[in-house]
This record gives structure tokens, sequence and C-alpha cells, in this order.
């Protein structure tokens, strides 16, 4: 069977640097994949290339989602297809409202589904029943999106959206960091409530913390564009006993 | 065209003189002041400098009363949203239509302004300053009246209407809405309107001016608000008139103690326009809310100039004013605060926002502070930017399409001023104007 996300040899170029150097990952429908990795190892430069994002230059290798070459694939089309990212800094957007945002991403990906749109009572019906489960604030579904919502509100926020719009393919950057204990909990539950053989998920971290409450099937360590290794669920607790290996000396 | 040298003449001879007019002097007296200080602004005065009126004096323009035969405007002409408005006074190219027959209700009376005011209401209508400023201020209360087209406009007024709500009452919303249309030669149209607030009382009015023209046309209202003490005005003023329609227009509101002023200007007109916009806080604890909103498209350029005079001791007032423009639109923001001496404890700020969606639309931004008072509390600024690409790429990944994401961000922009705005159906013509926007060329491109 195909995987679900299939990604060969991917070059990614920022601003004519090379961020991503033949990057090789394959995440298979129904199965939950961590990616772990130092900072500045091209982390969210992977989630945003899987979503879309203008700017990042496909200089070599395949991205594929569902068997589709996805690399000139617009945005919108890729989340109407079923792909989710809960980004990593959330980004605030005065004088739109949370509620009228979520309702008008949810039908537009329901048109594509070909169901029928969800009216007004119906989605506030939806939401009261999501926004419970992630023991969200409900005064702030009715604010601006993001704005002055605290970290973890915002990440928590990222969730809820990921709950209502019910994507086949999460994509999590960071979402451990800024959140305490309780709201990791909270949140892990909401994603492993959502884990099924019909939706995979690809959680990016830089701790292992999440993953004690997210486990993943595989882990892969992303280090200067690559995947340096992967493995069993085990690796990741290896990585936080050992740290992440340095990357080769440059000889002088 | 009218040569330079008869430009004068021109307009003292449209001056709307009826027998046994004993008003006649003052009105001929206003138009040759006009002429004398200086004439319609050219771009070389510092006030006018992206106005470019220029070409007003010249076009000779002439009164709709010299159309042969125009027919009066039918019910079935009216749009729907004034059709569908619950309390309305109408002028149809400067003829009063409906005001004889409005029928006074919760202490509200309209009625259409005279040609003549009695001495009495010359004050009340603006025609002279308004009075001293209060003791231990100085301030100069007379500025809106010194605008010089606010001076023709005194000379030449031939409609308007004169809107009163008496003590403590609560009345509205009143709509007070302006049709012209094409009469094939060049009109003009000076309408001038008064609007009091008896102590203690509430008004909501939505002033309209509205119309197509092929042919240059100019429209130049004044319109004064006096508010007594503790008096609450919501006041919306509506500018959709399309084509070649020049506007030019003035507002001005006079705030006792206490009293409280909401304004909000939507500039909705294919058009050139410039409106100014002036509040006078002459006593304590007066306090008002200046908004804007221009939704500019193809050569559409609106000029807002907005005036906060603190008279008085402990006086507030905040200006919001954003464009979105796209084509080649372009907007001015000329924004003061005037702060008296002896004005202490004014609390007073100034915003101005702009949206470009193209490169080709043009801003210019001046905020200005005249602070003469100890002890005030003063914040101004203005920003200019395109739309935030992180937001754009947010929506995106949620699904929604290119042109929508771009339009729910412009509608939020806007929102901050729309939201604010009273009646449903005046929100309405916004949300027209944010279509114009979103099916403008530029858009998205
Ligand atoms: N928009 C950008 N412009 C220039 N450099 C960028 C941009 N985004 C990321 N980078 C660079 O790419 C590298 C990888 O960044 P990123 O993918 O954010 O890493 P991570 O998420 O693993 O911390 C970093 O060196 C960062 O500075
Ligand atoms: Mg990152």
């Amino acid at each position: 069977m195909t995987p679900l996300l299939e990604i060969c040899g991917l070059h990614v170029e920022v601003e004519g640097r090379e961020i991503l150097r033949g990057l090789d990952l394959e995440i298979p429908l129904g199965e939950t994949h961590a990616v772990m990795g130092p900072n500045g190892s091209g982390k969210s430069t992977l989630a945003h290339v899987i979503a879309g994002r203008e700017g990042y230059e496909i200089t070599g290798g395949i991205i594929r989602y569902q068997g589709e070459d996805i690399a000139e694939m617009e945005p919108e089309e890729r989340a109407r297809k079923g792909v989710f990212l809960a980004f990593q800094y959330p980004v605030e957007i005065p004088g739109v409202n949370n509620t009228y945002f979520l309702k008008a991403a949810v039908n537009e990906i329901r048109k594509h589904r070909d169901q029928p749109e969800l009216d007004a009572v119906d989605f506030l019906s939806l939401m009261k029943e999501r926004v419970k489960l992630l023991d969200f604030d409900v005064d702030l579904i009715k604010r601006p999106v993001n704005e002055g919502f605290s970290g973890g509100e915002k990440k928590r926020n990222e969730i809820l959206q990921m709950t209502v719009l019910e994507p086949t393919l999460g994509v999590l950057d960071e979402t451990d960091s800024g959140l305490d204990i309780d709201a990791l909990r909270i949140v892990a539950e909401g994603v492993n409530r959502m884990r099924s053989p019909e939706r995979s998920f690809l959680v990016i971290t830089h701790y292992q913390r999440l993953l004690d409450h997210i486990v993943p099937d595989r882990v892969h360590v992303l280090q200067d564009g690559r995947i340096v290794e992967s493995g069993g669920r085990d690796l990741a607790h290896r990585l936080e006993a050992e740290g992440y290996t340095r990357p080769a000396a440059v000889p002088a | 065209m009218v040569e330079p040298a008869a430009v004068e003449t021109h307009y003292l001879d449209e001056i709307p003189l009826r027998e046994g007019d004993r008003y006649a002097v003052r009105r001929t007296e206003a138009v040759r002041q006009f002429f004398r200080s200086g004439g319609f602004p050219t771009a070389t005065l510092e006030d006018w400098r992206f106005s470019d009126l220029d070409g007003l004096g010249r076009t000779g323009y002439r009164r709709y009363s010299d159309s042969p035969a125009l027919v009066p405007l039918q019910d079935e002409e009216l749009p729907g949203w004034v059709s569908g408005f619950g309390r309305r006074v109408l002028l149809s190219e400067g003829r009063p239509l409906n005001a004889a027959e409005f029928q006074p209700g919760n202490g509200l009376d309209v009625r259409d302004l005279p040609p003549v005011p009695t001495a009495e209401e010359e004050r009340d209508w603006g025609f002279v300053a308004p009075g001293a400023p209060p003791e231990g201020t100085e301030a100069d209360l007379d500025a809106p009246l010194r605008n010089p087209l606010e001076m023709l406009n005194a000379g030449l007024f031939d409609c308007g209407f004169r809107v009163r709500v008496g003590q403590r009452a609560d009345a509205g919303p009143i709509l007070l809405y302006s049709l012209r249309r094409d009469v094939g030669h060049p009109a003009m149209l000076h309408p001038r309107s008064v609007i009091e607030l008896a102590p203690g009382s509430r008004l909501t009015v939505i002033e309209a001016h509205d119309g197509d023209s092929a042919t240059a046309g100019w429209t130049n209202p004044s319109t004064f608000c006096h508010l007594g003490e503790d008096a609450e005005l919501r006041y919306v003023r509506v500018e959709l008139e399309t084509g070649n329609i020049a506007h030019t227009g003035r507002v001005t509101f006079h705030l006792a103690r206490n009293a409280r002023v909401r304004s909000t200007v939507l500039s909705l007109s294919g058009g050139r326009s410039r409106t100014d916009t002036t509040a006078i806080l002459t006593a304590e604890g007066a306090e008002v809310d200046l908004d804007g909103l221009f939704l500019g498209v193809e050569q559409a350029k609106a000029d807002q100039h907005t005036l906060a005079i603190h008279a008085a001791r402990h006086t507030t007032s905040r200006q919001l004013f954003k464009n979105v423009l796209s084509d080649e639109a372009s907007a001015v923001f000329d924004g003061t605060v005037v702060v008296a001496p002896g004005a202490i404890g004014t609390d007073a700020t100034q915003a101005n926002r702009n949206l470009l969606l193209s490169r080709k639309a043009v801003v210019h931004t001046r905020p200005r502070l005249e602070i003469n008072a100890d002890d005030v509390k003063c914040a101004h600024g203005a920003a200019i930017g395109r739309l935030d690409e992180d937001a754009l790429f947010y929506l995106r990944s949620r699904g929604l399409g290119r042109m929508d994401s771009h339009e729910i961000l412009v509608r939020g922009f806007a929102g901050e001023v729309v939201e604010k705005v009273p009646v449903e159906s005046v929100r309405a013509l916004a949300a027209a104007g944010l279509q114009r926007v979103r099916e403008s060329r530029s858009f998205a491109a």
C-alpha cells in the first residue's frame, strides 16, 4: 500500500539557503510518527513544506500525499484533501472572529468532501462539544483568532481546530512548547482520541516529554536537514538520555 | 468653462435670491468673502495640498433649479435600503420631497431648512461663531467657519434639514438622504443641515449623499450638530456618490458639558471626496469618537481632514481612520488635535491605519498635535501596510481559498469601524463596498 505521506530526497531552499538536504520520510496511513531534532535542524521547514507555504523552494526530490505529487499544490487544496498543520507559532488575526473563521474553514472542507454545509446551529453544537473535550475557555472562541491568547491557549486553539476539521494527516509542530503538564495531557488526549487506521500524525518535537503521552509508532531524528536515524519509540528515550549526536565536526 | 476673471461673477449670480430676502446681503457677503480669501483652494495651500479643487471653480457649475423639466424622484427609484428605512427625509437634486409631512414624535422633529433663517436661528445654524470659549481657556472656535468651502456654502445653500430633539428625548435613527441625478449640465448642490440635541437627549442620524453622474457634478454640504449638556449623538455619514461627482463636505460637532458624540464617516464613493470633520469640546466631560473608513477602488480618492478642539478641561477625543486602497485609489488623512491653553486633563488619541492592496495605491498621512496645556494625555500614530503573509498562509492552510482569505483579512481590518455602525442596512452598504474591493483589478493579484 502506498504510504499516506512519502518524501524522497527532498531538498528545500529558503531565501537561497538550503535548509532540507535530501530528506526521506514515509508515513503509512494509520501511523503516528515523531520527528525530533535540535533547534534549527529544519523541523518547521519540513512542516511548512508539507502544508504548502510559499517561499520554500523545492530544488530536488519528491513529496507525495495520497500517492499524488503535491509540490505545486496550493495550501488550501492540501487542506481540503486532509492536510492539517498545527503551527509552532500560531498567527494572531485581529478583526477575524475565531468561530466565524473556523466555520468557514469547516464548510470549505466539507464542500470538498461532498458533505452538506453545517449551519450555524450544527456548527455551534459541534464546537461546544470539542471545546469541552479540550477544556478550552469557551470565551476564547468568540474572540478574534489568537488575539491576546497566551502561548498555551494558542496551542490549544490549534488542536481545537484540528479536532473540528478532522484531517487525514495532522502535522503538529512543537505543540508541546508553552504547555504546562496538565495542558499537555489534555492536548495529548485530544490527539489520541483522533488516532485511527484512517488517519496519520506527524508529531514534531524537541523533547520526548510529549511522546510519553502521544506514543509514536516510529521516531525519526532530523539533523542538518536530513533524517539521520529512525527507530521505534525507545529511540526517543535514548535521545533524551544521550542528547542529539553532534553533527560531524566540519574539518578546519 | 468659466474664464478665471469671470468665476466670481458666475458664483455671485448663482446665489439663490428670493424676493424681500433680508438674508440676501449675508449670502452675498459670504460669497464675496470666499473670493477675497483666495477663492477655490489650490494645491499650493498647505491645507489643500492633496485636495486638488482647482478645476471646481472653472467648471461653471449651476444650481439644479435651473434644470428644465427635472422630474422629482419617484419612490420606486429609491435604493432598497432607503425605502426600507423607518424614518427618513429626502432630497432629490436638492428639492425637498417629504420633510413637510414629517410627523413629529418621540421628541424628534425634522423640517426642511428654510432659505431664510430668522435672526435667532442664525447662530444655531452655525452661520456665526458659537460664542466665546469657556473661562480659563482660550480656543479658536471659529476654525470651521473659516473653511473656504463653508463660506461658499453659507452663500449658496439651497436645501437641507433642520433636526431637533427635545429635552431628554430618545430618538432615532433618522435618515437624511440626498440623491442627485445627471441633468446634462454641470450641477452643484449646497445642502446645509442643522442637528440640535437638547440637554439629556439622544439621537442616531444617518446622513447619506448618493447619486451618479457622467456630467461633472459637485456636492458641497455643511452639517452642524449642537449638543446640549449630557446629550448623546450617534452620527453616521455615508458618501455614496459615483461617476463624475466631486464631494466636499463638512460636519461640525459642538459639545456642551458631558455631551457625547460617536461619529463614523463611510467613504464608499467611487469619485473624489474631501470631508472635514470637526469636534469642538466646549465644556468639561465632553467626549467624542471620530471614526472613518474609506474603501477605495479604481481611481477613487478620499481626503479626510479632522480637527478636535479641546477648549475645556477634562475632555476626550478618539480618532480612528482606516483606508483600504486597491487599484490606483488614493487617500489622505490630515488630522489635528488642538489642546487649548488651560484645557488640562485632555485625553486625545488619533490613529490612521492604511491597508494597501496594490502597488499603485497611494496614501498621505499627517497626524498633528498642537498641545498648549499641561497635564494632558495625547497619543497619535499612523501605519501603512499590506496584508500579512503569515495570516494569509494561516487561513489558506485551513482550507480557505486565496481570494476568500484575502477578503477575510480585509473585512477584519475594516470591521473595527464597520461593526460600530448601529444600523444593519448601513453596515450592508459597507459590505457592498468590500465586495467592490474584492472585485477590483488589483485584489489578490
Ligand atoms: N523564512 C526563513 N528565512 C530564512 N531562514 C529561515 C527561514 N525559516 C527558517 N530559516 C532557517 O532555516 C533553518 C531551519 O529552521 P526551522 O525549520 O525553523 O528549524 P526548527 O524548526 O527545527 O527549529 C534555521 O537555520 C532557520 O534560521
Ligand atoms: Mg521549529
